[in-house]
Parts: structure tokens; sequence; C-alpha cells
């Protein structure tokens, strides 16, 4: 398995759409393992913030998964979260099958190895940060009744029990089905837990635990089959992690698109249409004349562009033409540009519309991986470099934002991938092209990949190395990259 | 122009009238000379008083203020001196009565003016807005920036001559006025465009959406959502070219929560306190209504805030704001996830809502143009003739020839100054509304003395006493051909008859009730989490509503000491907890005894106008009957009472009742009390807002809250157990209540206290009114027909 991943931001879209099903279930039915299957893989991609990532079967097949909101990864016996796992590590998926009955719902992970006292005490810190999640069984009045999830109902009752009672008190922030917070000193409610009951915990994310808590005022998110963060008893509802709260007080707006409240996502009926995200009922978007297609109406699609007007499909292959409809955007390196500027080869991102027979042949935008990152003001940073694997691994950095002190500070990674090198990636710092091993940790990099294809592992084509790289490559006045 | 406008101004300064002085009664001169007459004396003179020899002579206000200085001494018990023998409590309380009658007879005097060659009696800042509008078709709003200074009151009532004065500042806003309202009046300038300014979803809430949402084919489906409570969170500015009546219109739903209050629409200028809706809204979410209301707005801009005046959870503004994310509200089912919950979980209300789709100011709105008034006042092109014909009606009396002179002098100077003939005319037409003829009714003429009116003076009196406005064309023609006399009875029923007595129908109540102060105390929000604006409005419009009922009916006057009917809305049923009302508008609602209502006494603005913002005051309510029902008075409270006691922490808690029964153990309090609390007390079941009750909560001491007790013992010795059994007693006094109703009313139309002179005719009159059952109509009928209201 020396296949290096290719992580895209922009799969995210991809991702979500296998979501379809999830979006504010409305019912509270934890599955049973029977309904699971079982892919043994190595995880190659993770974006912390949407519960979301890739792991290759070792059959060498890139899956993409999701997790649902109950969905908690165990790693050397000890709940974790995806950002806690680490990148190559082997591991049994447990997966459920999606609306379209791909098994792409990741509800746990396994491996062996007996509970490592840091690791749980790592996740407990990180769980005493954000609250226990749980989802809404019912509400009257003002009362909530919430089962609460775990990956471990043994180290649960072990954990909170003795805060799971009766006259303690409970505040319930609402949260996405990402299990993202607003922001927890405005989103929630103080309340007191008036009853506790326990259920079975044979299912697949039960704790056992269900407990009602009373409220001072009922909010919009309290709502059956909604998702909740319950801080216990003497713990702080804080500020999430810029990115990670979806509602950022004292930070500035978001830099990231992709991070800030998707509202296809969480209001469809918002949208008169099919979304990637949504209303699987509607029909898609219809194009109309003069009239600039609205957000979230596109469906996208990644591959690799072969020529103008064709590119192939990542994943299957296929081979899809395309036309561009006026007023189309073409983006490459940072910078509009025309189809033909694209090297073969370059996987990029497409917003596809319908046209008159309904296949998705319009594109309204095409980009290549590096712009995409650059308007969302993403770099990479070098975490390791394993050259004799063909690997080098990094995280998803956020620039400097200003926190509630008003200092300048760096955000949390966001996601961490692995990406393939070979002896025909070109390196480049500032005007010169540099070698593979003149790769340092701690660089800052964008890179541009082919797609993947069966058979056809996604790999770099090219990496700039340094911000000051990068921003003279997007620089708008600069001819097309030097080859 | 406007320097030599003011010319038309006089102040007025009442003469006192001449009475001679008389001594007092033999048991005050008992007790000074057993208490007082030793210090003052002719020989010591103590403090420069002497007692004596002093006599009551209304016409000095230094022995007035002697005599209100002695009262207050003895009733404190600073007088006699501790070392001297103590008085017994029946004398101090029977003397002090004594005086507290005679300062009162005094104010009324010097109110009565009879014997002044002209008596000036200013308008009300009503009565002058319903003037300008009978007289010019325009709305003049009294209580806006351009306004006039709230009137002083006496004794509740807001319309006694010699208390309404004249200050710099009302001669300002006066001729400020005149030259509005005329500027409004007449076409003397480009005929005003009607237009409406149309306030979409879009305009109010999600401007930089709707570029998205158009593209997304959903534009037309945006509203915005407005939560109970949202008193400063929704506010747009309206900016208004011309002023004129308008018609608002707004589009919305109104969801209202099983077995909870409807949502209340209330649209109001904010920068000068003026609602111009308020109404309680009922309608589907996807069944909006359209409210239309016509309204008068003057040019300026304002911030509108388009309230949801119903309580309901808004604990922070931030729980009613909206996300930065292009989500606007379409319907209940996709709002932002932190906000505060409108719906179930099966999407039915929880929270009294309104959901906005548009708001629209259409005008001004011209019925006609040039005006109906400019084409009344503009009909001749003869200046002389347009001055003199609208002084007259202005002025509410024939023009002298002399008077019209002066005003043309006026179009003379602005002619020669440039202005055209009909702003020449204006001129003279401002300084007739700047005027004192104007501004004031005057009765008698410097001329020759009168003690009656003359049937100019009469009209007047007449129709500011039904319509609080300027007589019509009938009264006028009466007084004109001298036979106004002849008609007054018929000329009471066809005024009464007539939509514009709801003016009286709704002012004399107020004054006569001192309606003015309910909510003057604002109750305590945490005590009395359920009283509103809206509560509040409906207590006041409960009474209003009753009385015009009697009134409308020719009921008698003793429904207004108990019935078996009431009128309420929802709001007030509720508060009463009294089911099946529905909706805003008072209705007739029949009461069976164990809903503990009926009459005036037991309506929530009286329980609560005698309520402090934290519990029931038994005394407030006691003098409040006193003076109102009963028509005798307390004297006013000694100085220095002090307060009631509250029991320690480790006491047993006691009611109010019993904290005063501890205060009325010192004799000196008890003589008043004995009179006053059991009037109180009696309605001690209902609580600081109205609301029946049978134990009193109670914050101090331990225990439980202890059990209420309305018993008591009237001072001629009948007792009652609770306030029904009081009405009873009441009502076997019904002409007592009939003489304080009388005299209520004659205080009212005569703009004057009554006095020693008025109460054999008033005697008279109450007499009348027993034969007649107690009519409220026909007792006024009686009081307009009698010598007190012809005489001056």
């Amino acid at each position: 398995m020396n296949l290096p991943q290719v992580f895209s931001l922009f799969s995210r879209a991809v991702l979500c759409f296998a979501l379809l099903v999830s979006v504010q279930a409305a019912d509270t039915e934890f599955p049973s393992l029977d309904k699971t299957k079982r892919v043994r893989g190595e995880l190659v991609s993770a974006d912390f913030i949407h519960r979301a990532g890739q792991f290759r079967t070792e059959k060498g097949e890139l899956t993409d998964f999701t997790m649902p909101p109950y969905g908690i990864m165990k790693f050397q016996g000890a709940e974790a979260d995806l950002r806690d796992v680490p990148l190559g590590a082997k591991l049994e998926f447990v997966l459920l099958p999606d609306a379209q009955g791909k098994f792409s719902r990741l509800v746990t992970t396994e491996s062996p190895g007996e509970a490592d006292a840091s690791l749980r005490k790592k996740f407990e810190d990180f769980t005493k940060a954000r609250g226990v999640a749980g989802w809404i069984d019912r509400t009257e009045g003002r009362q909530v009744t919430i089962t609460l999830f775990t990956g471990d109902p043994v180290s649960f009752q072990d954990r909170y029990d003795a805060l799971l009672v009766k006259g303690k008190e409970a505040r319930v922030c609402v949260a996405n089905d990402e299990l993202r917070t607003w922001n927890p000193g405005v989103d929630g409610e103080r309340g007191s837990i008036t009853e506790v009951t326990r259920i079975p915990a044979d299912r697949i994310g039960c704790s056992g635990y269900r407990v009602v808590v009373t409220v001072p005022n009922m909010l919009e998110g309290y709502r059956r089959g909604r998702v909740v963060r319950v801080f216990l008893d003497g713990w702080k509802a804080r500020d999430q992690l810029y990115g990670e709260s979806l509602m950022g007080y004292g930070y500035g707006r978001l830099l990231d698109q992709e991070l800030v409240e998707n509202v296809a996502k969480e209001y469809p009926e918002q949208f008169p249409f099919r979304t990637d995200y949504a209303n699987e009922k509607l029909p898609w978007y219809q194009l109309k004349p003069g009239q600039e297609p609205p957000p979230f109406s596109e469906h996208v699609v990644h591959g690799a562009l072969v020529k103008p007007g064709q590119f192939l499909t990542e994943h299957t292959g296929e081979a899809a033409d395309f036309t561009l409809i006026e007023k189309a955007k073409v983006r490459y390196l940072g910078k509009d540009t025309k189809l033909e500027d694209i090297p073969s080869g370059t996987r990029c991102r497409f917003h596809l519309y319908q046209d008159e027979k309904g296949a998705f042949t319009r594109a309204g935008f095409v980009s290549d991986d590096f712009s995409q990152r650059a308007s969302n003001s993403v770099t990479l940073r070098i975490d390791a470099l394993h050259l004799e694997k063909d690997r080098v691994e990094a995280s998803w950095l956020l620039p400097e934002v200003k926190n509630y002190n008003g200092d300048m500070e760096r955000p949390q990674p966001i996601g961490r991938s692995l990406l393939r090198v070979t002896k025909d990636t070109r390196v480049w710092k500032l005007d010169t092209k540099i070698g593979i091993r003149d790769l340092r940790l701690n660089d800052l990099i964008l890179v541009n990949t082919t797609a993947e294809i069966p058979g056809e592992p996604a790999q770099c084509t090219d990496i700039w190395v340094g911000e000051e790289t990068i921003k003279q490559v997007s620089a708008p006045n600069r001819q097309a990259a030097k080859k | 122009m406007k320097s030599f406008l003011i010319i038309g101004f006089i102040v007025v300064c009442g003469a006192l009238p001449c009475v001679a002085a008389t001594a007092p009664e033999p048991h005050v001169a008992t007790f000074f000379k057993a208490h007082c007459n030793k210090c003052h004396d002719e020989k010591k003179q103590k403090g420069d008083l002497r007692v004596d020899n002093l006599m009551v002579d209304f016409s000095s206000p230094k022995i007035m203020g002697n005599w209100e200085e002695i009262m207050n001494r003895i009733n404190s018990g600073d007088m006699p001196p501790e070392k001297e023998k103590r008085p017994k409590p029946d004398d101090i309380a029977s003397v002090a009565e004594w005086i507290a009658g005679q300062l009162r007879e005094g104010e009324a005097v010097r109110q009565a003016s009879g014997t002044d060659k002209v008596a000036f009696l200013k308008l009300t800042r009503e009565e002058y807005a319903n003037t300008i509008r009978d007289l010019l078709g325009v709305t003049f709003e009294v209580k806006g920036a351009a306004g006039l200074p709230e009137d002083p009151d006496w004794k509740g009532f807001e319309r006694i001559g010699s208390v309404l004065t004249l200050s710099p500042t009302h001669v300002e806003k006066y001729l400020a006025a005149a030259e509005m309202v005329l500027d409004e009046a007449l076409s003397l300038r480009p005929e005003p465009k009607r237009d409406a300014i149309v306030w979409t979803a879009w305009d109010m809430r999600w401007k930089g959406f709707q570029k998205e949402y158009e593209a997304r084919g959903i534009a037309d489906q945006v509203r915005i959502e407005i939560v109970p409570n949202n008193y400063t969170t929704d506010t747009w500015n309206l900016d208004v070219k011309t002023t004129g009546d308008y018609l608002v219109r707004v589009k919305l739903s109104g969801l209202r929560a099983q077995g909870g209050r409807a949502p209340r629409l209330k649209v109001y200028l904010s920068n000068v306190d003026k609602t111009l809706i308020e109404q309680d809204v009922d309608a589907a979410e996807d069944k909006p209504v359209t409210i239309e209301k016509r309204v008068h707005l003057i040019a300026g801009k304002y911030p509108v805030r388009i309230i949801n005046s119903v309580p309901g959870p808004n604990p922070e503004g931030r729980r009613s704001r909206h996300s930065g994310t292009p989500n606007a509200f379409t319907n209940t089912r996709n709002r932002v996830p932190w906000q505060i919950k409108l719906t179930d979980d099966d999407c039915k209300p929880i929270q009294p809502t309104l959901i906005i789709d548009r708001v629209e100011w259409d005008g001004p709105i011209v019925d006609s143009w040039p005006t109906a008034a400019h084409q009344r006042i503009f009909a001749s092109k003869d200046a002389r003739e347009i001055v003199s014909k609208f002084a007259e009606r202005a002025w509410r009396r024939p023009v002298q020839s002399g008077e019209v002179d002066r005003l043309m002098k006026l179009v003379e100077k602005a002619q020669s100054l440039g202005d055209n003939f009909e702003a020449s005319v204006r001129t003279a037409l401002v300084a007739v509304l700047s005027s004192k003829s104007f501004i004031y009714l005057e009765e008698g003429s410097t001329k020759k003395a009168s003690p009656t009116l003359n049937d100019w003076e009469l009209a007047s009196r007449l129709s500011y006493f039904l319509w609080s406005t300027m007589p019509d064309e009938r009264l006028a023609e009466l007084a004109r051909t001298n036979t106004l006399r002849a008609h007054l009875q018929a000329e009471v029923k066809r005024m009464l008859a007539d939509p514009k007595a709801k003016a009286f129908a709704d002012s004399f109540p107020r004054q006569w009730l001192q309606l003015r102060r309910v909510g003057m105390f604002p109750p305590d929000k945490v005590l009395y989490p359920d009283y509103d604006e809206n509560l509040e409005e409906s207590m006041v419009a409960e009474t209003l509503a009753f009385f015009a009922d009697v009134l409308h009916r020719n009921g008698s006057l003793r429904e207004f000491l108990d019935s078996d009917w009431t009128m309420l809305n929802e709001r007030l049923a509720t508060h009463y907890g009294l089911e099946g009302v529905r909706g805003d508008d008072m209705q007739r609602v029949s009461l069976k005894p164990e809903d503990h209502r009926g009459g005036l006494l037991t309506q929530g603005s009286v329980l609560s106008l005698t309520s402090d913002g934290t519990r029931h005051r038994p005394v407030h309510r006691g003098v409040w009957v006193l003076d109102s029902i009963i028509g005798k008075p307390a004297p006013p409270p000694p100085a220095n009472v002090p307060a009631l006691n509250t029991p320690a922490a480790d006491q047993k808690k006691t009611t109010v009742r019993e904290k005063l029964e501890q205060h009325r153990a010192d004799p000196n309090c008890n003589a008043c009390h004995t009179k006053i609390d059991p009037l109180g007390v009696a309605f001690d079941n209902y609580d600081a807002i109205g609301r029946w009750r049978t134990v009193e909560a109670v914050k101090d001491g331990v225990g439980e809250d202890p059990k209420l007790d309305a018993s008591g013992t009237l001072n001629d010795g009948r007792t009652f157990k609770n306030a029904a059994d009081l009405k009873k007693l009441l009502l076997a006094d019904a002409d007592k209540f009939a003489s304080a109703v009388t005299e209520k009313l004659a205080t009212y139309a005569l703009r004057r206290g009554t006095t020693f002179s008025d109460r054999a005719e008033m005697k008279r009159i109450t007499e009348q009114s027993k034969v007649d059952e107690y009519k409220l109509a026909s007792l006024i009928e009686e009081i307009v027909t009698s010598e007190l209201f012809l005489k001056r």
C-alpha cells in the first residue's frame, strides 16, 4: 500500500452528497451491528470539522466516508476523535450504507490493542471541551429528552454516571449533524436534569443514558431528531476552535467558505430544487438565460481535465464531455484563465448543470486544487516526510486570525492528508525548480494533483513551497507558471 | 409676520370674588379654646399666629394658609405641644375634617368666577385638537413634539379654568400650531402627490440576500417573523415628506399557541412616542390578513418599531437576531437552531408570533383638492368677509367690527409685503387661531356684568361639556337666533346620540374616576409578570365601555355600584379568569356572583389605580371611594406618617390589613382611619392588579400566606363581610352616590369646583334624579337645563 492519497478540501461536497440520508434525521433509532460492513484499510485523509475522510482498502481502493452524529472512532482500544487517529493507521472501518446503498457512513473503527490511558484521557478532555453529544427523542413544554452518544458504554458510565443525576446542571447546546455548535455561550440553555433513564446500550452509538433536561427557554434546535451537545455539571461552555464553531464570536469572518454553515444542508426548504446536500425528490436547478445560477444549485464533480471540454471522472474514470455556460469561470493557479491553460491531467473541480436532456454537461465553474484552496485561504503544512514511501504527510492550515484579545493566532489545523509524490513531481520555490529532497518539515505548500482513476492513484504533479512562492504564482500579472 | 400676531394674546389673572369672612363652627371654637388659645391668643401670638379670633376668609390666601397649617399641625400631633393635655382623637378628626371642607370650599370659590366681568376658561389640549378638527378638518396631534403640554388636573379634573394657566411655552406652541394646521388645511401649496412607501421583507430585514433568493426562485416567499417582546430589535426608518393622513397597511400572519394569547401588533414611532396601530392578530401562517388604519403623520423622520407587544420569552436580543448566512425566513420550519423556538415538533405554534409580509404607507390622502376647508374659507373673494366668517366660527360668537378691522390690518400688511391674496388672508387666519377668543371659552362681557350665560356662551359650554369641541352648525344657529334655551333638552338628546358624545363618554369617567392614575406606578415585573400595556389599556377600556353602555341605554347610576354584567375583551377576561371571550374589542359579558365582579368598584382599573407597584393599598382605596363614590373626600394625611411595620424574619406573616390595624392603634391615626380603612379593606380580595384572591402573598415572615379578611364596619355602624356586601350597603345609599356623581358632573360641565351657592340646586337635581330612577342621561339633561348650568 504505497498509494499516497490525494486529499482535497473540495471533495467534501461529494462526501456530503453521500450523506443525504443523515440530514437532520427525525428518526432517533440507533443502528444495530448486523447492518454494518467491516472493511480493513488505511486512513489517508481526515477532515476534522466535517467529520469525514478517506481510507484506502487493502485492495487499493480509495473510499470516502463521513461519520453520522453518533459515530465515534476507536483507536488502539480507546475512543478517539478523528484528529487523534494518525494518518496511515491500519484500521477496521465499520460502515453503514448511505441512501445510495454505498457503505460510506463510518460508525466506528476498530484496531487491536489495550486501551491506552493517555488516549482515553485525551478523548475525555476533548468531550469535556465540546460537550457530550446526543440527540433529542422528544420535547414537551420546557423539557428536552436526550439520548447521549458514546463509542464505549462502559467508559461512558465510568466517566459520567455521577454527573447524570437528577438535579445536576446541564447546558444543552444546539449542534448540527457534524456535532458543531454555533457558539456555546449563546446557542445553549443552562438547565437542570429532571430525569435519568437507563436504556439498553446494545446498539451502535447509544450510551444507555436518556436524560430529561428542563431548560429556561426552548430553542429552535431543540427538536425531535436534532443533535445537541450537553455540557455537564461543572463543565465550562467555552468557544469552539476557529473554524469548528459555526458562529465565531471574537474572530473575524470565516475565510474558508467550506467551513461556513451550509445553508443548503441545514435549511433545505430554502431551496426549491435538488442540491448535493438535500431535496433528493426535487428536480435539479435548470439554467435560465441571463440568470446567474445561485450558490448550491450546482452539482459538484471532480475529475482529471483531459482537454478543453472533457474530463475523466474521479473514482470511475469515465470520460465526460462538457461545455462552459455564459459567464463561466475557469481558475488555474489562483487566477481567472481559459481551459486551454490548464495542463492536461490536472485534477479539477467542476460545477455542473443539466442540459436540456438532463445530462450534467454544462459547467459554470472549473478550478484546479491550488485555486480552490487559495480562494479559501487554506495552505498545507508538511508534518512528516516519508520519501522512501513516496509520501508526504500534511495538515490543512488556515491563516492567522485575531483572537479575543486582538492578538494574531494560528488556528488549529482543520484536517490532514497523505500526499503521493513521485519522481515526476515538480517542486517549485519562487522561480526555481528544486528537488523533492529539498522539502522540509513545516514547509507551507500548495499542490496540484492528478485525479484518482482506477489503477492510477492520484499523485502530486506540482508542489509550490513557501508563502512567497504561492503568492508569486498566483499574482494576477504573472504569466502561466513556468514549466 | 409672527411678531404682530401675538397681539391677540391676553394673559388672564382671575381676581378673587368678594366673599365675606365667616367665623368657625362652634365645635372648632371650643377646641381652640381648650387647646390652642392659651398660646395663640391676642397676648402671646406664638409663632405669629392668633387663633382666638381667626375667621374663614376665602379671599385671603394668608388666612387660608393659616387654616391649612393648623390642620396639618393638629393632625400630625405636633400641636398642642407634648407637655399640654392631648385632645381626644375624635375631636382632632372632627376639627381637621371641618378645616379640610373649608379649604376645598375656598378653592372652589376661587374657581367660580361669576363675579368677574369676563371669565376665560382655557380649552384643554384635547378640546383644542377637536376644535381644530371640526373647524379645519385636520388632525392636530396634542401629544407629539409639536403638540401642547399636558394639562394639569385638580382632583382628577383636567378642565378647571383657574388651573389651566398659560405660559410663554404655550404661546409659542399655539402660534406654531396655528401655522401648522393652516398649512395642512389650506391648499396654498402644490397638490400633494399620493404615493405608497412599501417595505417588503427584503427592505425590512433581508436586503443582502435578495439577489440570491431571486436566483433561487423563492424571493416571493420571504417574510419576517417578529418574536414576542421585541421592543427594541425591529426598527425601520420612515421619511414622511408631506404632513397629512396616511393609510398604514400591514400584511401579516399572527400565530397563536393553543390556549395562549394572540400575538399583538404594535406599530410605534419611538421618537415621538406615538402608537399608530396596536391590536391582536389571529391569522394562520398560510392565511395572512391585511390590517389597515388611517393615521396622521407630520412631515419628518421617524424610527418605526414593529413590536409584538405580547409577553413571551425573549431573554436576550440576540435570541431573536438573525445569522449572517443566507437563510431568510420563509416559514416556521426553517429557523436558525439557536433562536427562540416558535413551533413544536409538529410545527404547531407555541409562542405568539407575528409574521410580516409587507408594510405600506399610502398617502397623504387628500379627500379633495383644494381641501374642503379651503373651499369653505375661500368661498368668497372678499377678504373681510372671509376673515369675519372664519373668526365667528373659530371664536364661537359674533365678531365685532373693530376686531375684524384689526385682523384686516394684518391682511393689508401682508399684501404690502408682497403676499398674494390667499397668503395674506391666511395671516389673519393665523391670528384668529392664536387669539384668546379661540384658545379660551369666554363667558361674560366687559361692557355689562351678567349673572347668566348668553346663548353663544351656553352653546359653547354645552358643546364642550358633551362633545369636547366647538358647537356645530345647529347649535350655532340656535345661538344666533337666541333660541337655544328653548331647545336645550332636545339638544342634549341630540348631542348624546351623536358620535361626538364619545368625547364625553371617554373623558368624564377618566376624570371622575381619576383613571389617569392607572399605571402611574407600573406594577413590579417580578411580582406581576402578567401585567402588560395591553392589560392596562384593557382595564381602562372596560371602565370607559361600561360607562358608555350605561350612558347610551340611559341606564341607572346604580349600575356603577353593582351590575350583573361588564365589558371585557379577551385579555381582561383572561385576567379575571373568565372564559369564552375572544378578541380585542370590548364586549358585554354577563357576570355571576362567583365571578366577583360587577359595577365600577371591582374593575381592574379602579383596583389598580388605588394600588402601588408592589401591593394593594387599602387606605388609598378607601380614600378613593370616599372621594369618587361617596363624595366626602378624606382630609389629607398628616406629614411624617410612619411606614407600615414589616414583621421580623422569624415572625408570622401578616396581611396589610393586620399591619394597618397596628398602625391604627395610635389614636391620632384611628380617628380618620376608621372612616377610610373599612372602605378599602373591603376590596382586599383583589390584589394590586385587580385579580381575585383569598390569601395574601406575603414575602416577609414565616408560615403560610395569611387568609384575607375583607369584612368591616362603616362609620355609621353598618357591617359587611366583603366587597359584594359593601356594594349592597352603597346601593342602599344610592342617593348619596347620585349626589356625588351630580357634583362630579357639575364640576366637569362648569369647569370649576362646586360651592355652597350651588348646593341647593344640586340637591334638587339629585332628588329629581331619584324620581328618574337615577338614569344617567336623564341626570345630564337635568343638569344642563338647571339654573346651575345656565348661570355664570
